[in-house]
């Protein structure tokens, strides 16, 4: 049971960071015009180096969530992308809850925007359903590291 | 079920993820990307700063705000008219005189992704205003909002 959930979850949340990337990856002229109306960084030049950078972190950490659990017989021993799991959850993880408060910012500042999440995609979608994609998405990460727990560091010595 | 981490392995991962993505912001060497902005892109002829027109006297410019009519009824700059593309016909002819009577103005729109301001700067030179009467606020709405009291 417990695996099933922590599958689905892994399903939905690389999922969909690896779509993001992907999405985003070809044309950071889009993105960087996205992360401006967040009204957040005013600053081009920061601007233009997260639109570089955060599509490459999004494809990379989704596609190690979704890769990092398949054993290859006769080469576990040798194959060490299950060691960076753990990071990439924690790293989208934290990623999904910069992105959550910049929306919800967004909200309260009375900005109306599309989230820019997925380039061109969604971006008609409205603010309820853009919150609870982002609280889906939250919760898949943090499911999967209270599952994961005993193997985090951190955790270690409660349990 | 994988061993676990130690925390020095944790960072030591987290870490190298963070350096790897990092190929992505090499790409303007590689494949220069089209269209990303490293600078804020330099005013348009005929656009002006807020700071700039706040020196100029009251009585001096008019406002127009190229915004939706309910944009503008929630909040909008005090002084300004409602003068949009959507109602163009109605919303000049009910303010005529203002607008004729004018010797500057001053159009803004949303922010800076929006048109609005240029497109109906450029309804308002076609109608018969000089060029150099005729100014957008850069930023728009936003560099209002965003704006310091004097």
């Amino acid at each position: 049971m417990k695996k099933w959930l922590e599958i689905i979850c892994r399903l939905i949340l690389g999922g969909a960071f690896l779509y993001a990337g992907v999405t985003k990856l070809p044309d950071p002229a889009v993105f960087q015009e996205d992360i401006l109306a967040y009204q957040l960084i005013e600053s081009f030049r920061v601007t233009a180096y997260l639109a570089l950078y955060l599509p490459a972190l999004e494809l990379l950490s989704g596609a190690i969530i979704l890769l990092a659990p398949l054993r290859i017989r006769g080469l576990e021993d040798r194959y060490d992308l299950h060691r960076f799991d753990l990071p990439a959850v924690t790293i989208l993880t934290g990623l999904m809850f910069i992105f959550s408060l910049a929306y919800l910012s967004t909200l309260i500042r009375g900005i109306s925007i599309g989230c820019g999440c997925f380039g061109e995609a969604m971006q008609e979608w409205p603010a309820w359903a853009i919150v609870l994609r982002d609280v889906i998405l939250l919760g898949c990460g943090i499911i999967i590291l209270c599952l994961r727990r005993r193997e985090l560091p951190f955790f270690r010595r409660v349990n | 079920m994988a061993k676990a981490l130690s925390l020095s392995e944790f960072g030591f991962f987290t870490l190298a993820l963070l350096l790897i993505s990092g190929v992505g912001v090499l790409r303007p060497w590689y494949a220069p990307p089209e269209g990303l902005k490293w600078q804020a892109p330099p005013l348009k002829e005929n656009e002006v700063l807020l700071s700039e027109v706040r020196q100029w006297p009251a009585d001096s410019f008019l406002w127009i705000d190229a915004r939706s009519a309910e944009e503008y009824e929630e909040d909008h700059i005090p002084g300004a008219i409602l003068v949009n593309q959507q109602d163009w016909d109605n919303l000049v002819f009910a303010n005529l005189e203002k607008i004729a009577g004018a010797p500057r103005i001053v159009v803004y729109c949303d922010s800076r992704r929006c048109d609005a301001g240029e497109e109906v700067a450029n309804l308002l030179v076609e109608g018969g205003f000089a060029q150099g009467q005729v100014h957008v606020l850069h930023n728009g709405w936003q560099a209002w909002q965003r704006r310091r009291s004097p």
